[in-house]
Order: structure tokens, then C-alpha cells, then sequence
């Protein structure tokens, strides 16, 4: 209760409630405009957050997250295109809707899926993630081992369509961290007598290359062929039955959040699988489980409140094994991940002891988020609509700006902005080439931590593999990782999947 | 596409071998250790890579054996110049920085950009390069108190 | 006429010279005296550093800018002070070890007399703890335990200086050391409350968790007794010629004029003893006890003796590795 009292005191103040709206109206507006994404928002954003207190700055940044979520329904529902991968199924009824003159009914209707999945979420992290945490401290370096090896080729199983290029990506990812002091001996290891490389590579570096500037190098060159000044087709009857949601609609689309938010919360907490499998699952259970299935791909509010609710569901249950046991499993709780330990925070069980008012902070901070998420959206839908015209020749040349900023900020000064352009092509050409962004990411983020267990581990076991026997944990782990090896590449191959299904998880793991 | 993934399987062979046998033993100084020695797990990391490169290349070799039609591209001629425009200018717009500071070359490259990308309006470029550039510089030094080129 | 001319002139010219001097020693400083932290925000030395800013801005009469840079255990910063400008305007403020013991065992871009060593501003709490369960309660019984059953004594790796102290220790006692590497400080915590392994070295995070009862602590690492906690035993106490204690110290490129150091440290001497200072060396386990230019020196020019007849004892290539 005193940890509670002190989060209040923590987060109540007109500074760190500024922060929160503001990041919740960057996320909304980044996620809005097509192209642009939470991801690169965050990783932007995140030297900003140097001056700020670990729970502002962290509660800023989830904002962005879950703005970017609830944002990237705007330009789904009134120009067809999803504004993030995680929204593709929103445009299946929400722009039908549109086009029959109910754009600001869908508008709504992804609104209060967004805010109700948000919440949700939001309480199921809170709830659980202590539980696993306490459970997770009798977790030694054998168990965190196996955790971690799972968690890396789950996430390259299901993230991309040739396990190859997904482990190479993993296995870069994990080699960019090697380089820096080495635990045991406290000597350079792959530093090449640059002293900017002493503690690692420098996270913001590369975040920022891989994740913000390749992507405006993705974007640029598609945009030179043509075809990037889409103008909106809206039209509003005015009728305000078409505008406004009546009580009986709410009553309609009540099950399809749920559900949505439920498979949101489920999904966001595996590694790797991400809010486009959620959306497309939730929206696929909530249609073949409705009495009107015709409706679905024609306008029917209930599509939008699935695919949205458990869109954002997903953000704060990524959170849930971040915070409980330090493993993220996405991109952009990847980068969250980085915020917590820039800010002096080790995410993982010892988190609650070591640090339990900043948690309480940050979860005050979340739920406000979701507060803010309502008015921004309720308030703003004028400005985002607006937003979504910027021309990209506008955005762009900005962005990149700040993505040099950035870069610099870190410390170190102009060899973190050559670093990052580095990254940039790197990612560049990942991107192109279709190796997974998530393995690469997330294996940068825990090659440390794996590296220091596997090596606590040899060391603590004297090198002997019965000692594995003592572990059911971590064998059952190291199954699981086998089995995820088997399930999603050798018999993937075999057994031919159909398209769509195919597309949505080679997407699936890229929020 | 398949074709391209011959190409980094092979690309990815090379580097992976490379990272194994000249730069990791050349790039680590060795210590008194315990458990494993500092090279171990890059070298373990760098011997996946280049085992799972091969797998790759392996693979296309057999798809493309197998006559698989390979569908368009994802990276032309075209792409590629338009990529290494942007860096060349991105970079030279960073080297501007790096002497002049970011008050001088931030704005330039900013304008530099939007031309290339086909923006010709003076009424959005004056603006767009100079508007952003003062307000980080401004929020960077007085409110974050943090060093800016 | 020409020799009286010339005498005015030298005269006039050595007064002018005299009168600079003066004038700089009144005078300095005219502008913003940074003072660049060598880890990041938040941390011991940063907080230490931010309590004494005040005080030291009122004294000098100039704004105290505080930079951190962190990174590589306060390397990457003793680089870039090392390199600034002697002019006093440039001061570092970070652990003593960096300075005496980092160059010692890694190829490091500056050495002790890159330096001119202001102030030393306090003293880490350093101790070795372990877990609450564990059936020793002091060093001896914890290598009786480890003889008797026959296995080497394991440790929380972290940094330098407690693989140094623990390697001699190991020598001395004639045990066999195995050192499992950790993720800094709070992994060192982990890992002891866990029980993985049998000790680790703490810089002074060590007294909430003994205070609330996680663990115990065994000895202290430094020679004398700790001030923050005179009952605990002290490495004399245990009949060993050295201790290890790490410092927060204040430097400033080597070649920086005296009065100037006098000036700075005058002022932090006032920061230090400031309610402030005091309080957050209390909340964080420090002994904040003042040593100004000149004493500083020595403290360091001993402290970087006992690094070296400790090495020497150990064996070099224990810590250095084969370059």
C-alpha cells in the first residue's frame, strides 16, 4: 500500500500526466499515417526519455505503443490502409463501413474496442504478472537458459517463411551483442579498440537503424514508383444513425471485444506470434462463432471490434513476460525492454523486489494511458483524419532527421549516428530480403542474458549435462524448443499452408 | 526471390566463416576464465550462422534444380540506385553535420531530401527543414539538457 | 635613453604579468565548471555528485554542470577528461579504481598520472555477503565448509576489483576459486539469494538487503573497519596485510595550476560536509568523509600500492590475461 501511495505521488503530477497524453497522441497520430509504425515511433522517441523519471519515461512510451494501436484503425477504416500490419483486418469491415457512410460509426466502434481491450489487458498484466514473477525467482541460470533458447527459436519458427533466413537473422542478432567487455575475464571482446563499443553496441543505434531508418528507406523506394498521394474516398450521410452508436449496437459488438480482448491478452503473451495473428484469429473466432456471418466483410461493426480489441490487447500482455521474467517477445517490447535498463531498471522477476514502486507507477501509468487513449481518440479524430494527408515528402525527410538526433543522443557522439545509417542499410536489406526483424531484434536484446546463463550454467553444473536431470523446468523448455523447431519448419515445409494463412504469420511476429 | 536467397545463403556462408575463423580469434583477447573462454560463444553463434547459410543455399540450389517459378524480384536495378542515392545523401548530410553542427546541416539535409523526393514547393520546404530542426535543438539543450552536435 | 625605455617596458611588462596573475587567481572561475560523471544517472557516484552541486556552484560563484558518461566502468569518461583541456573548467568525478586499478589490468587510453587528483569526495561500503541459509557466518568458516566438502569456493564476478580481492583471498587461504560471471550488481544480488553461489562483493547495496534480513554479511573487503558498520570484521582484523576500499574521487587533466585545484577543492570540501552530501551518503551507504588536494594524491598513489602488491601477489596474468 505504501509502494501505491508512492506510485501515485509518482505519476499524479502535471509533468508525467503531460507525458503520458502526449505519448498516447504521437502513438495515435504515428500509428494513423500508413507506412509509419509503433515500432519507429518508440525507437525515436526513446532518447527523449533520458530527462524523464524510469516511470514517466516508461509509461510515455507504452502510451505511444498503445496509441499506435488504437491509431492505425483510423486510416484502415477511412482509406483502406491498414496504418500498421496488426490493422489489415480492420479494413475488412471498416472500410465497407465507410464506403456506406458510416465512417464515424467505425470510428467509434474501433475506439471503444481499442480503450476495452486496452483495459483489459492492462488488468490481466497487472494481475499476473507478479504471480509469475514470484514463481520465476526460483528460476536459476540452468532454467533461464532454456527459457531463453526457447523464446529465440520460437520466435524464429514463427516469424517468417523460411526458418533459415529467420535463425540467420536470429543469429546475427544475437552476434551483434558479443562485442563489449566480456563478463568473466573483464577484457574487450570484439571491440577492435573502439572504446564506444566497451559496454555492446549501442542499443539506439541500432533500434533506430533497423527499425525507424530502414524503414524510410523501404518506404522511399517504393514511393519513387508512383501511387504513394492516396487521397480518401469519405463520405458521411450526416444521418445520425450512421454516425452515432446506439445502445442496442453497443450490446452487439460487447461479445466481439471480449473475445477479441481475450485472444489479444493469450497471443500477446507467447513470444513472437504478435497483434497481426491476434487480430486475424480474434476476428475469425468472433465471425464463425456469430449468428450473422453474411455481414462479416460487408460493414459489420463486429469485425471492426474484434480485429481492434485485440489489437491492442496485445500491448500490455507483451508486457507480461518482460516484466515477469525479463524476456520480451516483439519488437517493440524489445525496445521497451532497452528503455527499462537505459533507466538503471533490470526487467525480470527481481524487478518487484528491487524496484516494486516503479512497477506500480508504471501500471498507474498504463491504465491512465488507456484513459488518455478515450479522449485522444474521442477528441482528436478531426486531427487524425487530418494527419493521415501529410504528404510523405514531408514526414520523411523529418524523420530521418530525427532519427540522427537520436542516435547522437545516446552518448558517444557522431559514431552512434554512423552506426546507425550502418543499421539502416542492414535493415535495409533484412527487410527486402525477408529475414526476420523480430529474431534479429530480440536476439540483439538477450544475447547477453543468454550468453551469461548458458556460461552460469556450464559453470555452476561443472559442464556435466546430467545435471539437467535436476531441472524438469528447463528440460521441459528445451522440448518445447525442439518441438517448436519441428512443428513450424521441418513439418511446415512438408505440409503446404494455404496463402492467406501463410501471410498473416510471416507478418505475425512485426509489432 | 530465390535467386537473391542463393545469393545471401552463399554471401552469408562467406561472412560466417570469415567471423569464425580470422575475426573472432583475432578480435578477442584472452583472459583467465573459468567456464568457457570468451571466444566460445561468438564462435558457437558465427559456426549456426554459417551452418544455417549453407542450409539456405542449399535450398535454393534445390528449388531452383526443381524449376520453381520465381516470382518478380523484390530488389531491381532501380531500387538499389534509388537506395544508395538516399544513403549517399543521408550520409553526406551527417558529415555536413558532424563539421558544421546540426543548426547548419540538419536544414540542408532535410531540404536536400524532400527535393529528391519530389517535393518542389518552396512554401513546404523553407518551413519543413528549418521548423523541427529549431525546436529539437531548442528542446534538446533547455529542456533535456542533453549535448546536440 | 634607449636603456631607460627598455627598463620602463620591463617594468611595465613584468607588472602587467603580475597583475594576470593576480587577476586569475581572483578571478577563476569566469564560466560553467563541468563536472563529468562516469556512470549513468542515479547511481552512487552521480547522486553523490548532483548533492554537492549547489554548494560548489555558491562557492566558486559559477553554474556546475553535471554530463554523465558512462560506459565501460567509468573507462569511456577518464578518456575524454584525460583529453580535455588542463584549464580546471573540466573535472571527473568517478570511482578511485578507474583511475588506480583499471589501468593495471586492461589496456586503457590513460594512466593515474594522466591526472591531478582534486578531491576525494568519499568511501564505498564495501563488503562480501552471502545468502541467509548459508551455514557460515565469517570467512573462516566459510573455507572450513569449503574444504570440508571438497569443492572450490564460488563467487558473484562482477568487476575488478572483487575478482582481485577474492583471488587473493583464494591464494592466501589456500582454496580453489571458481568465479561465476553476473550481470553487475544486482545479479550479484540475485545470484547469492538464490544460492548459486557462495559470496558476492558489494559496493554498499549490500546493507538494505542484510538490514532486512535477505542475507548476511561476512566481512568487510576494506583494511580498516567500516564506518557505516564498525562490527563487522575487517580484512586486518583477519590477519591480512591489505584490504580493498573504493572511493569516489574528483579529478582533473594532469597539468591544471594549483590554485586552481585549491579553489575546487575548497569548494568541494564545503558540498561534502553539506547536509545534503551527508544524506545521501547515509541513504546509499557511504562514508562521506572529506580528503582535499594533496591528501587525495596520496590516498590514491596508496591505493594504487596495494593494487599492485596485491597483483603481484596473485599473479598478473590472473586479471590481465596474456597481452
Amino acid at each position: 500500500m505504501t509502494n501505491l501511495a508512492a506510485a501515485a505521488a509518482e505519476i499524479f503530477t502535471p509533468l508525467t500526466l503531460a507525458y503520458i497524453v502526449l505519448g498516447v497522441l504521437i502513438g495515435y497520430v504515428v500509428g494513423a499515417l500508413p507506412g509509419m509504425n509503433r515500432t519507429t515511433a518508440i525507437a525515436v522517441a526513446l532518447p527523449f526519455t533520458f530527462a524523464m523519471s524510469p516511470a514517466a519515461a516508461l509509461s510515455f512510451l507504452i502510451g505511444i505503443n498503445k496509441g499506435g494501436a488504437a491509431g492505425s484503425a483510423v486510416s484502415a477504416i477511412l482509406l483502406n490502409v491498414p496504418g500498421e500490419p496488426s490493422s489489415v483486418v480492420t479494413t475488412y469491415d471498416g472500410y465497407p463501413m465507410t464506403q456506406q457512410g458510416k465512417a464515424q460509426k467505425a470510428l467509434k466502434v474501433a475506439l471503444i474496442a481499442s480503450v476495452a481491450g486496452d483495459v483489459l489487458a492492462t488488468i490481466a498484466l497487472i494481475a499476473l504478472a507478479r504471480p509469475i514473477a514470484r514463481f520465476a525467482i526460483g528460476l536459476g541460470p540452468i532454467e533461464l537458459a532454456s527459457i531463453l533458447i526457447f523464446s529465440i527459436t520460437f520466435i524464429a519458427a514463427v516469424s517468417g517463411e523460411s526458418f533459415f533466413k529467420a535463425l540467420i537473422a536470429g543469429f546475427l542478432g544475437l552476434l551483434l551483442s558479443a562485442p563489449g567487455i566480456d563478463a568473466e575475464t573483464g577484457l574487450p571482446r570484439l571491440t577492435f579498440g573502439l572504446l564506444q563499443l566497451y559496454d555492446g553496441i549501442p542499443l539506439l543505434a541500432v533500434a533506430i537503424g533497423t527499425l525507424a531508418m530502414s524503414e524510410i528507406l523501404v518506404q522511399v523506394d517504393q514511393g519513387w514508383r508512383g501511387g504513394y498521394a492516396k487521397r480518401p474516398a469519405r463520405v458521411d450521410t450526416g444521418n445520425k444513425g450512421d454516425t452515432h452508436l446506439s445502445g442496442a449496437e453497443l450490446k452487439q459488438v460487447t461479445p466481439a471485444i471480449l473475445k477479441g480482448s481475450l485472444v489479444g491478452s493469450a497471443v500477446g503473451l507467447l513470444p513472437g506470434l504478435g497483434a497481426t495473428l491476434a487480430s486475424f484469429l480474434s476476428y475469425t473466432w468472433v465471425r464463425q462463432s456469430s449468428p450473422r456471418k453474411d455481414e462479416f466483410g460487408k460493414g459489420a461493426p463486429e469485425g471492426v471490434a474484434a480485429s481492434e480489441s485485440a489489437d491492442n490487447a496485445t500491448v500490455p500482455a507483451s508486457l507480461i513476460p518482460v516484466f515477469a521474467i525479463g524476456v520480451p517477445g516483439s519488437l517493440s517490447t524489445a525496445l521497451l525492454m532497452g528503455a527499462f535498463m537505459m533507466h538503471g531498471l533490470t526487467p525480470g522477476p527481481f524487478l518487484f523486489r528491487e524496484s516494486g514502486e516503479v512497477v506500480f507507477s508504471i501500471y498507474l501509468g498504463m491504465l491512465l494511458a488507456s484513459a488518455a487513449l478515450l479522449m485522444v481518440g474521442m477528441f482528436g479524430q478531426r486531427l487524425f483524419s487530418m494527419a493521415v494527408l501529410v504528404r510523405p515528402t514531408i514526414i520523411m525527410p523529418v524523420i530521418v532527421f530525427l532519427c540522427i538526433t537520436g542516435a547522437y543522443m545516446e552518448g558517444g557522439g557522431m559514431f552512434g549516428v554512423y552506426l546507425m545509417l550502418i543499421f539502416g542499410a542492414v535493415g535495409y536489406f533484412m527487410k527486402k530480403l525477408d529475414y526476420s526483424f523480430v529474431t534479429f531484434v530480440v536476439g540483439y536484446v538477450l544475447g547477453p542474458m543468454a550468453e551469461l546463463t548458458i556460461r552460469q550454467s556450464l559453470i555452476l553444473s561443472d559442464g556435466d549435462p546430467a545435471v539437467l536431470l535436476d531441472h524438469p523446468i528447463a528440460i521441459l523448455f528445451l522440448l518445447l524448443a525442439a518441438f517448436s523447431i519441428w512443428r513450424f519448419s521441418i513439418a511446415g515445409v512438408r505440409s503446404s499452408r494455404g496463402p492467406d494463412q501463410q501471410s498473416i504469420e510471416a507478418k505475425g511476429g512485426n509489432n | 526471390m530465390t535467386k537473391l536467397d542463393l545469393a545471401g545463403g552463399v554471401a552469408l556462408t562467406a561472412f560466417g566463416l570469415l567471423l569464425t575463423f580470422v575475426i573472432i580469434p583475432m578480435g578477442t583477447e584472452e583472459g583467465m576464465y573459468y567456464g568457457l573462454p570468451p571466444t566460445f560463444f561468438p564462435t558457437l553463434l558465427s559456426v549456426g550462422l554459417t551452418i544455417c547459410a549453407v542450409g539456405l543455399t542449399v535450398q535454393s540450389v534445390l528449388r531452383l534444380r526443381a524449376g520453381r517459378v520465381d516470382a518478380a524480384s523484390p530488389v531491381s536495378g532501380w531500387n538499389l540506385a534509388m537506395f544508395a542515392l538516399l544513403v549517399a545523401l543521408i550520409l553526406g548530410g551527417i558529415v555536413v553535420i558532424d563539421i558544421f553542427g546540426l543548426l547548419i546541416g540538419a536544414p540542408l539535409l532535410i531540404a536536400a531530401l524532400m527535393i529528391v523526393l519530389g517535393d518542389r514547393s518552396p512554401l513546404r520546404i523553407v518551413p519543413t527543414a528549418v521548423l523541427p530542426v529549431g525546436a529539437v535543438y531548442y528542446l534538446a539543450l533547455y529542456v533535456l539538457e542533453t549535448p546536440v552536435p | 635613453m634607449k636603456r631607460r625605455t627598455f627598463t620602463t617596458f620591463a617594468a611595465a611588462a613584468l607588472s602587467a604579468l603580475g597583475l594576470t596573475a593576480a587577476a586569475q587567481a581572483e578571478d577563476w572561475p569566469t564560466k560553467a565548471v563541468t563536472v563529468v560523471v562516469a556512470y549513468p544517472a542515479g547511481g552512487g557516484t552521480d547522486s553523490a555528485i548532483r548533492a554537492m552541486t549547489d554548494i560548489v556552484s555558491q562557492e566558486l560563484g559559477q553554474p556546475v554542470l553535471v554530463q554523465n558518461v558512462g560506459g565501460a566502468g567509468g573507462g569511456v569518461a577518464a578518456s575524454q577528461v584525460a583529453r580535455e583541456e588542463a584549464d580546471g573548467y573540466t573535472l571527473l568525478a568517478t570511482n578511485s579504481t578507474s583511475i588506480t586499478l583499471a589501468p593495471l589490468v586492461q589496456k586503457a587510453l590513460y594512466d593515474m598520472d594522466s591526472f591531478d587528483h582534486v578531491a576525494i569526495l568519499g568511501d564505498f561500503q564495501n563488503a562480501i555477503f552471502t545468502g541467509p541459509n548459508q551455514p557460515y557466518n565469517s570467512l573462516d568458516e566459510l573455507i572450513e565448509n569449503v574444504k570440508s566438502e571438497g569443492r572450490p569456493m564460488t563467487y558473484a564476478s562482477q568487476l575488478a576489483i572483487d575478482r582481485l580481492l577474492m583471488h587473493y583471498i583464494a591464494k592466501e587461504r589456500g582454496v580453489e576459486l571458481r568465479p561465476v560471471p553476473v550481470n553487475g550488481g544486482s545479479g550479484a544480488v540475485q545470484a547469492v539469494l538464490a544460492g548459486d553461489v557462495d559470496v558476492a562483493f558489494s559496493g554498499g547495496s549490500w546493507r538494505p538487503i542484510v538490514a532486512a534480513g535477505d542475507a548476511k554479511a561476512l566481512f568487510a573487503a576494506s583494511f580498516d573497519k567500516l564506518k557505516v558498520a564498525p562490527e563487522l570484521t575487517s580484512m586486518k582484523d583477519m590477519g591480512f596485510p591489505f584490504g580493498v576500499t573504493s572511493r569516489i574521487s574528483l579529478h582533473a587533466p594532469a597539468g591544471v595550476p594549483a590554485e586552481r585545484l585549491e579553489k575546487l577543492s575548497a569548494a568541494f570540501e564545503k558540498a561534502v560536509n553539506g547536509e545534503l552530501a551527508q544524506t545521501v551518503g547515509e541513504k546509499r551507504s557511504m562514508d562521506m568523509t572529506y580528503r582535499g588536494y594533496g591528501t587525495a594524491g596520496e590516498v590514491m598513489q596508496k591505493e594504487r600500492e596495494t593494487y599492485e602488491s596485491i597483483l603481484d601477489n596473485v599473479g598478473r596474468e590472473t586479471l590481465t590475461g596474456k597481452n
